[in-house]
């Protein structure tokens, strides 16, 4: 396995360090993969707007696992991924891990570096991807800047939950071709792909306001608000074993329970309870997946102790019970 | 007659100076014409990335006479307009003079300060202008453009005999449109118009780099010209109608059959109804995806009663059925 850490600056800085962990040359901004790691490119573009654009086209021959400390200065990357025959892949942000095994992905998400993040995946792995990396300075230029903090914290908040991972639709799949299989006769070469990234930022950012409905949020919430409402969410899923109750947490969020109680569901999207029940049962669905637990095994670990209640609840998340998941997923009808 | 003269180089001051000679007080960035002066506005802005933009729609009461003079700052001008000619409307470049025919004159340009232009446009002519002025520095920044380029000098030696122009396209008026059509209140407005404006400056230059090497378009009569706008503005005026067969545009518009089909694909790019159904192809994804559509609703609007005639044109032509753009 190849293993690369780094603190990010740049993708410029990004690249030049992993040239100098394969020790290979990076020419002109592009670093050809040495044959040990795999087969294929990245590549950093410095956009004239500003922006800077990562793309890569590759597939590995180990495993590659990457990881990124958090900084300080506020940066976020916009990642569009298309990945295929891959057998084990893994997004952890902080400690959230987003995990897919052997199926195809395309997708779109946003992360900021004040985060750590890691991300693995196994050889054989064929990935497609262009990131874009934006300041808040350019954030705030370009979408209006009063409903930036709110939308964008919200989404932050929400993390590597599969709700805001978004899909690579059919118009990002096609500006992500023209990017990978440039038109080399553009007489316009500096706007050729700037025009084509900026697109799918747009794109991006479009389905974001949509999703995390701009107009819901008016009520005001300031960042520290939105702050606060993190901070509970990681102390109420701290043990997935067990919930906080809401006065203790009202405790921790120096406010009063119903106050607490309407801005989680401001920012989350639904009740404390419900969203806690609904993160255990989809790491239910994850720890079943693994395929090396009972029922009963991970029914205790999620701090059941009376198992048909663990059955009716996952089947209420998942439509199947968790027996009913396990012979299905044995008959090989399940992807994920 | 209303006459202006003016020779900023951006659009803001030139705006300010606009409205004071037409005693109208702006709102923000924008001039609002009074119901005596027409109807319309004209709204000027400066993109994040240093673009200075014009954008116009209007229709007026009154004939103006607007003289842009020689300024010796190099500033250039891109225009996109659409015209829709009443009865007259002129514009001298240099001392040379065209005057464009009603009903229609849908063209993109490319001028520079170095030389003077005239315009005069009489009452009731309605049209739609976009207008980006940039410098050399920035087409050098933005688009890896010298100003010594050979084709962009080419170009712009025809420009100076008011020659030269490019016919606007479906594909240029989509993006025109969701210029005009974006919703002043989206948090994204200033992405969403930099990046037409970036896309249609991209689609200008790579047309005219195509067609540099291509001079059989100079043997064409100014006249001819014209007469194609508007025969390509009938024909994608509106896809729910069937289109008339090509006998019945060259009778429509006093032109021979074969060269119609000859001249229409040199100047389009593609022949008569090729050109109509990729057009009416884009319009279906554009409507698609905004999201707001059904595919039923948005197969009925362009025309097709079997909507898996409409499927199966789609697909072929972006290789994807249209309930796939549906989702995301």
């Amino acid at each position: 396995m190849i293993r690369y850490s780094y603190a990010i600056t740049d993708f410029r800085n990004f690249l030049q360090g992993l040239a100098a962990k394969v020790d290979a040359d990076m020419i002109e901004g592009k670093l050809v993969f040495p044959s040990f790691l795999g087969n294929g490119y990245m590549q950093f573009i410095d956009l004239p707007n500003g922006l800077q654009a990562l793309i890569s086209d590759f597939s590995l021959e180990q495993d590659f696992l990457i990881e990124r400390s958090k900084s300080d200065t506020e940066f976020y990357v916009l990642n569009c991924d298309i990945v295929t025959n891959s057998r084990k892949l893994y997004i952890d942000v902080d400690n959230d891990r987003m995990e897919r095994k052997g199926d195809d992905l395309a997708v779109m998400y946003l992360l900021s570096f004040l985060s750590d993040m890691n991300q693995f995946a196994t050889g054989g792995t064929k990935f497609s991807s262009v990131r874009v990396l934006i300041s808040r300075d350019w954030l705030g230029q370009y979408l209006k800047i009063e409903q930036l903090d709110q939308v964008l914290q919200r989404y932050l908040a929400l993390k590597s939950k599969s709700v805001h991972i978004r899909e690579i639709d059919y118009e990002t799949r096609s500006l992500m071709n023209e990017i990978l299989n440039p038109d080399t006769s553009s007489p316009v070469g500096a706007a050729y792909f700037q025009n084509r990234i900026m697109m799918m930022v747009e794109n991006f950012f479009t389905w974001m306001y949509d999703q995390l409905s701009v107009t819901e949020l008016q009520i005001r919430m300031t960042r520290e608000d939105i702050d606060q409402m993190i901070k509970v969410e990681e102390v109420l899923m701290k043990d997935i074993s067990h919930a906080p109750t809401i006065k203790e947490l009202s405790v921790i969020a120096a406010m009063s329970p119903s106050k607490l109680k309407k801005q989680f569901k401001d920012v989350y999207g639904m009740p404390i309870y419900e969203y806690f029940q609904k993160l255990r049962m989809q790491k239910a669905h994850d720890l079943l997946m693994e395929g090396n637990r009972t029922i009963k095994a991970v029914g205790i670990e999620l701090g059941f102790s009376n198992l048909s209640n663990f059955s009716l609840a996952f089947k209420k998340e998942h439509r199947v019970l968790p027996s009913e998941l396990l012979k299905m997923s044995q008959l090989g009808r399940i992807d994920k | 007659m209303f006459e202006f003269d003016f020779d900023h180089t951006d659009f803001r001051s030139l705006l300010h100076d606009l409205a004071l000679q037409l005693g109208v007080e702006l709102q923000g960035d924008t001039l609002y014409f009074t119901p005596e002066q027409g109807e319309g506005y004209v709204h000027a802005l400066n993109l994040p990335n240093g673009l200075s933009i014009l954008i116009s729609s209007n229709c007026l009461e009154f004939d103006a006479y607007l003289h842009r003079r020689v300024n010796p700052e190099l500033f250039y001008i891109l225009n996109f307009d659409e015209i829709y000619i009443k009865s007259q409307y002129t514009e001298i470049i240099n001392r040379n003079k065209s005057q464009y025919p009603p009903p229609v004159y849908s063209g993109a340009c490319l001028n520079t300060t170095f030389f003077d232009k005239i315009t005069f446009s009489a009452k009731g002519n309605g049209m739609r202008l976009i207008r980006c002025m940039f410098n050399a520095a920035w087409m050098s920044k933005f688009l890896g453009i010298q100003k010594n380029d050979e084709v962009l000098m080419r170009y712009l030696s025809l420009r100076a005999r008011n020659l030269n122009f490019e016919p606007m396209d479906a594909e240029y008026r989509m993006l025109v449109n969701d210029i005009f059509n974006t919703d002043p209140e989206n948090p994204l407005l200033a992405t969403i118009t930099e990046n037409r404006i970036m896309l249609l400056i991209e689609l200008f230059f790579t047309r005219i780099y195509k067609r540099s090497g291509d001079l059989r378009l100079l043997k064409f009569s100014e006249k001819d010209i014209y007469r194609l706008m508007e025969i390509e503005n009938s024909l994608v005026h509106d896809f729910g109608k069937p289109p008339l067969t090509v006998e019945e545009l060259a009778d429509k518009h006093e032109i021979g059959v074969s060269k119609l089909k000859r001249q229409f694909k040199q100047i389009y790019g593609k022949p008569v109804y090729e050109y109509y159904q990729k057009y009416r192809m884009e319009k279906a994804k554009h409507l698609l995806l905004s999201g707001q559509f059904t595919v039923k609703e948005v197969g009925y609007s362009l025309g097709y009663q079997n909507l898996s005639n409409f499927a199966s044109a789609f697909k072929k032509e972006f290789g994807a059925l249209p309930s796939e753009l549906t989702k995301s």
